[in-house]
């Protein structure tokens, strides 16, 4: 809480009542002849088209996935392919008053509203940057293979078919598609037309809308951005978080107000009455009708609306109003847009929850043929024109699909010749995301660095004694050196987290930033793990370098769709056309029991597309998080509690004060040996180099100590290396051991080495158990006689030596 | 307290040595450090120091006893203390030496891949050995310990058989002797000396015997012109003594031939083991040494890089260290070809025996005057015979008939080899 917001007991002890603003429900009022004067008879005919066009496309979908043909075409898609037919105008009512700057992320029902966004697109680019945009695109590969068969007057119908065929061969899996194939039918994608990643897991674009507004206001960008939802997802935690999220009062209240407000984002619910086989309304939600949730977000009740998305009319206005208060910074804004579909909810569907009247009153009301009556009737179009419309979709979606379904036409991507292994990560280097210049609030040199930079740079005097701490630089401070340098490199990277501010982080490594930093790039989030990830990622997918921060491991939990599914996937299921520069502080526990103490780095690595970092000494803390910082690609930064206070007592050159890098992937060799190997992760690092030192001493083993750094990537040669020479190894980590990432390292030395190795590769985890109090933490992480014990016992027995813990038997038999 | 000077462990497979001389009499003071007695194991003596000082208290075995490792051997403490809890329990000598066994293993060897494959690099049956690691898995140290004992037991001597004549009047050694012949007069009056096989002679009668049954033995003879060998000789015998090179014999020159000629001939310097071949680059050059205790072979080290001078004074001094017993056991192995020469005891040609795991062995005769034609007329020319002994396992006679060719010829041109 920033001094500068006093509660005041007076004020909030004061007897008083909320008066709630009235929420809209389908309050628009067709309007024919004013409707004529706000749209050309252009705009309202395309409105048409758009919507033919998109119930085209989906029935071809619909006849391959059900029949295996369409209109003599025959195919079989093993894929998904959740149709929104019904539903077409909520998509094109929207995207009818979008432009191409504003984003939309949506659903795994979302052709349409990718197809409506897209030709919106169309209509308001011009040819020249529409024809640049296609060349450009993945080396203009589509655009080559459109060439073959569309017969477009002009570079605009060459831009539409292009648009459906990059969407139909995205869905069949072709290596034309949007993204390679790589994101399919629930992901499709565009950023050039402003048709932002679409999500699979309900509800996942919520809090990446709120991020991708976020990196719009922060870096003062242009456009508004819509997350479509289903209605169901209202009910999910991390929709709830993110409207949260985009409704702080600190947009208004501490953030400069020449920044224009709170981020501009609409959450717009995309309301066909059915969460799967549930509903929303009347059965698996009590809130009647959607809209009625904006009252419990912010006073505005989040400009909230039920809106006819039966009417293309209704969503566009509504959809207009909601954009000019976004970018008035008054957001964000709910809209409640009831539609209906007419398709199950997948092929697999057989609608066994509704009855068939039901669809066939909707189908009676049927927009697509409502709207073209509409047009009829007011002179926009006669029969004739309409019915050419709909051959000439009838043909464009006949001969694209035609040539998206074709193997010759649209090879799928080759996994031979094209590594999708290689797509996982960027690895790119930027200094500077943006050639702005960083907003600051001190010149570099007036900040706390000042403080830092004056001391020891290393723990030890010349006689090996310890240097007094508070005059020595820590780990904690390792850190917040490579985030000021950062912050004073790159104007679009911003850090927040659940204490960040004024705090300066649970632990203190943010200690100075506060008072360097403006409220914009650095600030307090509500504890809502899912929103502090799932806004990181849509701001780092936006274009910006972002630093979020969970304060302790145990929480990943709460962002575990965030971190896995978000987070980790994007960069390869865009086929690399998005970068994720999202760096996840994580900080591992101890001494607070179960819910605080646990280290989930194995976690971690278990997801492909994250990398994964653990620094052990302030050397590596600082010159990690550069690498990090540096880099395009999400990492996990793993952090102890135990080594916040650390100084460098390992790198004998120190910390330096200057600017630099640790080698991706690559261990530290801290102690030489010959006869012994010990791997850590983390913190276990000073427990292993005791045991080293014991060994030596009362032992005559000669234990070599590696600090691996890297769980991914990590390049083994240096391990393999060492093993080969010693043949014995030991790994340890603060992980439970059942599952850790130690056993992938321990397989892999056991592949890579076999016939050097003495014995199998060792593993010492913590114990599979909650981690137990503070008083009982012994027990329970691996410690210097653990180590002994574990050597002892299955690597090399130690004359004369007494194990201290539980027999080897039990240990590795026992269910504990 | 008193306290037990024991029998000291000099490897794995050395279950015991002999009690060979006692330094220090009972009674006597003796520091730490200080040599306490002589021992002998299967090919060197060796002295065991105190480790305590103190007075000796007393001597558990009598000079000839066969002592296991690890066993008390003595007690060193202050004059008068008591012993008797040092006293081993076995200080009895041994009357006939340990049977070898090795009981056939009730259950899988467990060896670590890493043991395994040095096992297999360095030529160690691996089930003989014992394992020390987790569930008494041999792991890599069991196999490096073998390897270390393994040096201590392998090739003392072992020459060609048949040269040397076992007989009663070849004392093994005088102390040993004296035991024996003590508990001979009482025992066994009737026979003049009974020698059970002991330490050298023991290990020679085992390696021979191996020899003869294990490979497939052919000889060469072949005689070489040693007009260019004698006059060399000659030449260095009657140099400048300040030139150091009068002590150079015929022994050291055909060693030197033979260094630098064989490193063309790899298929004979060479080890045959577990059905390979160990060719080798250099020359580790054996050659036969007769000793009061019996026939060793010491082992030149990279002979064909030694000059005529290196060698002849590596040659010198290990055959006095063999003799005088100093030699150390890792200068008694890893031989790639031995050398053996009969001449001096006036032997024309005979047949070597090998010295496992070599491929081959080459003895050397006296030299003699054999008539040569020389246009009508005979000259008689100085040759010296040479019998090659090869494995016909490994090699076959005709390289062999090779390389005797090339030694002759260089035999005969030694100056220009030596100019090389």
């Amino acid at each position: 809480m920033p001094k500068s917001l006093a509660i005041d007991p007076h004020e909030v002890r004061r007897r008083d009542r909320i008066q709630a603003p009235d929420i809209p429900v389908n309050a628009y009022q067709p309007d024919p002849i004013a409707e004529a004067k706000h749209y050309t008879r252009a705009d309202l005919v395309n409105m048409h088209h758009d919507m033919l066009l998109i119930r085209e496309f989906e029935t071809a979908l619909d006849g391959f996935k059900k029949d295996g043909v369409y209109r003599g075409i025959r195919y079989t898609h093993r894929g998904p392919a959740h149709l929104s037919i019904g539903q077409e105008a909520a998509a094109v009512g929207q995207s009818a008053v979008l432009g191409p700057d504003d984003f939309i992320l949506g659903s795994h029902r979302s052709h349409g509203e990718i197809l409506a966004k897209g030709l919106s697109a169309i209509r308001q680019l011009d040819a020249a940057r529409l024809l640049r945009i296609m060349e450009s695109y993945m080396d203009g590969k589509a655009l080559r293979a459109v060439e073959t068969f569309a017969k477009a007057a002009d570079i605009q119908s060459l831009a539409q078919s292009y648009l459906i065929y990059g969407v139909y061969a995205e869905i069949f899996a072709r290596e034309n598609g949007f993204n390679k194939g790589m994101g399919g039918s629930m992901h499709a994608f565009f950023p050039p037309f402003g048709i932002m990643p679409n999500n699979a897991i309900v509800g996942g674009s919520a809090g990446i809308a709120v991020g991708m507004a976020l990196f719009k206001r922060i870096n003062r960008k242009p456009g508004v951005v819509i997350a479509n939802l289903g209605d169901s997802s209202i009910a999910s935690g991390p929709v709830w978080e993110a409207m949260n999220f985009a409704a702080m009062d600190q947009y208004h209240t501490l953030w400069d107000k020449e920044l224009g407000g709170a981020p501009p984002v609409l959450f717009n619910f995309v309301n066909n009455f059915y969460g799967m086989g549930g509903q929303p309304q009347g059965e698996t939600l009590g809130f009647g009708i959607l809209a009625r949730v904006g009252l419990g977000l912010n006073a505005a009740a989040m400009h909230a609306e039920r809106v006819d998305g039966y009417n293309p009319l209704a969503v566009a206005d509504a959809t207009r109003r909601k954009k000019a208060l976004l970018l008035e910074g008054r957001g964000p804004a709910l809209l409640d847009v009831i539609t209906y579909r007419y398709s199950g909810h997948s092929p697999s569907d057989a609608s066994s929850y509704r009855g068939r009247a039901e669809v066939e009153r909707w189908r009676q009301q049927d927009s697509i043929r409502a709207f073209g009556e509409y047009l009829r009737a007011n002179g926009h179009a006669d029969e004739a024109r309409l019915e050419s419309r709909r051959e000439s979709v009838v043909e464009v979606i006949s001969e694209t699909v035609r040539a998206a379904v074709s193997l010759a036409v649209s090879p799928r991507l080759n996994p031979a010749r094209v590594s999708i292994g290689a797509m996982m990560f960027s690895n790119q280097k930027a200094d500077a995301l943006d050639d702005r210049q960083p907003e600051v609030s001190l010149p570099m040199a007036d900040t706390r660095l000042k403080i830092t930079a004056g001391k020891h740079r290393f723990g030890l005097d010349q006689a090996g004694e310890a240097l007094p701490r508070l005059k020595t630089l820590t780990y904690a401070e390792a850190i917040f050196e490579a985030m000021l340098h950062r912050y004073y490199q790159d104007p679009t990277m911003i850090a927040y987290g659940e204490e960040n501010r004024d705090w300066g982080g649970a632990f203190g490594a943010y200690r100075g930033l506060t008072e360097a930093i403006p409220y914009h790039r650095l600030f307090n989030s509500p504890i809502s793990e899912a929103a502090i990830v799932g806004t990181a990622v849509g701001y780092a997918l936006a274009g910006g370098r972002v630093v979020a921060e969970l304060m302790y491991c145990d929480f990943m939990g709460r962002a575990g769709d965030e971190i896995f599914n978000q987070m980790a996937k994007w960069q390869a299921m865009s086929a690399n056309v998005l970068k994720m520069p999202l760096t996840l502080r994580v900080s591992v526990g101890m001494k607070y029991g179960a819910q605080h103490s646990q280290d989930w780095s194995s976690i971690a690595a278990h997801i492909p597309g994250l990398k994964v970092f653990f620094p052990a000494t302030p050397y590596d803390a600082k010159g990690m998080l550069n690498l990090a910082l540096r880099g395009t690609d999400p990492v996990v930064f793993f952090e102890s509690q135990r080594l916040y206070s650390q100084p460098e007592v390992l790198f004998s050159q120190g910390v330096p004060l200057d600017y630099y890098e640790i080698e991706e992937g690559e261990p530290q060799v801290h102690r030489q040996g010959e006869d012994l190997t010990i791997i850590t992760i983390g913190a276990a690092l000073y427990r292993a180099l005791q045991a080293a030192d014991e060994l030596e001493d009362r032992h005559g083993v000669s234990a070599e100590v590696i600090d691996v750094r890297f769980l991914n990537p990590l390049n083994y040669d240096k391990i393999i290396q060492s093993v080969r020479k010693t043949g014995r190894v030991l790994l340890t980590s603060d992980a439970t051991e059942r599952g850790s990432f130690l056993h992938t390292m321990a397989s892999n030395i056991n592949q890579l080495a076999f016939d050097f190795l003495d014995g199998p590769a060792a593993v010492l985890g913590s114990r599979n158990w909650i981690t137990p109090p503070a008083e009982l933490e012994d027990s329970f992480f691996p410690s210097k006689d653990g180590m002994l014990d574990i050597i002892h016992q299955r690597l090399l027995p130690l004359p004369g030596y007494q194990p201290t813990s539980t027999p080897e038997g039990r240990r590795l038999h026992a269910i504990e | 307290m008193a306290q037990a000077i024991v029998m000291p462990k000099l490897g794995n497979t050395v279950e015991s040595a002999i009690l060979l001389a006692w330094l220090v009499a009972v009674g006597e003071s003796i520091a730490a450090g200080e040599p306490l007695c002589e021992i002998e194991t299967d090919k060197a003596a060796l002295e065991v120091e105190s480790t305590v000082s103190g007075v000796l208290l007393a001597q558990f075995f009598e000079e000839g006893d066969e002592v296991p490792v690890l066993e008390n051997i003595a007690a060193v403490g202050q004059a008068g203390e008591s012993f008797a809890e040092l006293m081993p329990a076995t200080a009895q000598p041994q009357q006939t030496p340990a049977m070898e066994s090795s009981p056939a293993p009730t259950k899988p060897v467990l060896i670590s891949p890493r043991a395994k494959n040095l096992a297999r690099r360095k030529g160690i049956d691996y089930r003989q050995v014992s394992g020390s690691g987790p569930n008494g898995r041999i792991i890599e140290r069991d196999i490096e310990a073998a390897i270390a004992s393994q040096v201590k037991i392998s090739p003392v001597a072992m020459l060609a058989g048949g040269e040397y004549e076992m007989g009663a009047d070849i004392p093994i050694d005088s102390r040993v002797t004296k035991t024996h012949l003590a508990s001979a007069r009482h025992e066994k009056p009737a026979v003049i000396q009974a020698l059970p096989l002991r330490g050298i002679r023991k290990t020679i009668a085992k390696r021979m015997l191996e020899s003869a049954q294990t490979t497939a033995q052919l000889t060469l003879n072949v005689s070489a012109d040693a007009t260019a060998l004698v006059a060399f000789r000659r030449r260095l015998k009657n140099s400048d003594e300040d030139l150091g090179l009068r002590q150079v014999n015929i022994n050291d020159l055909l060693m030197y031939v033979l260094a630098q000629t064989l490193p063309d001939f790899p298929a004979l310097n060479a080890v045959f083991e577990n059905e390979t071949l160990y060719q080798h680059q250099a020359v580790s050059l054996g050659m036969a040494v007769d000793t009061r205790g019996g026939l060793m072979a010491p082992v030149i080290r990279h002979a064909n890089s030694l000059s005529l001078r290196q060698l002849s004074a590596e040659t010198h001094r290990l055959a006095l260290a063999c003799r005088e017993g100093s030699i150390r056991p890792e200068e008694l192995s890893g031989g790639s070809f031995t050398m053996t020469n009969m001449g001096g005891l006036g032997i024309e040609s005979f047949t070597p025996l090998l010295n496992p795991p070599q491929v081959a062995i080459l003895g050397a005769g006296s030299i003699n005057l054999k008539p040569i034609p020389v246009e009508n007329d005979v000259a008689f020319v100085p040759h010296i015979g040479f019998s090659l002994t090869i494995n016909h396992q490994a090699v076959d006679g005709a390289p062999a008939a090779r390389f005797l060719a090339e030694l002759t010829k260089n035999l005969a041109r030694i100056d220009l080899l030596l100019a090389g």
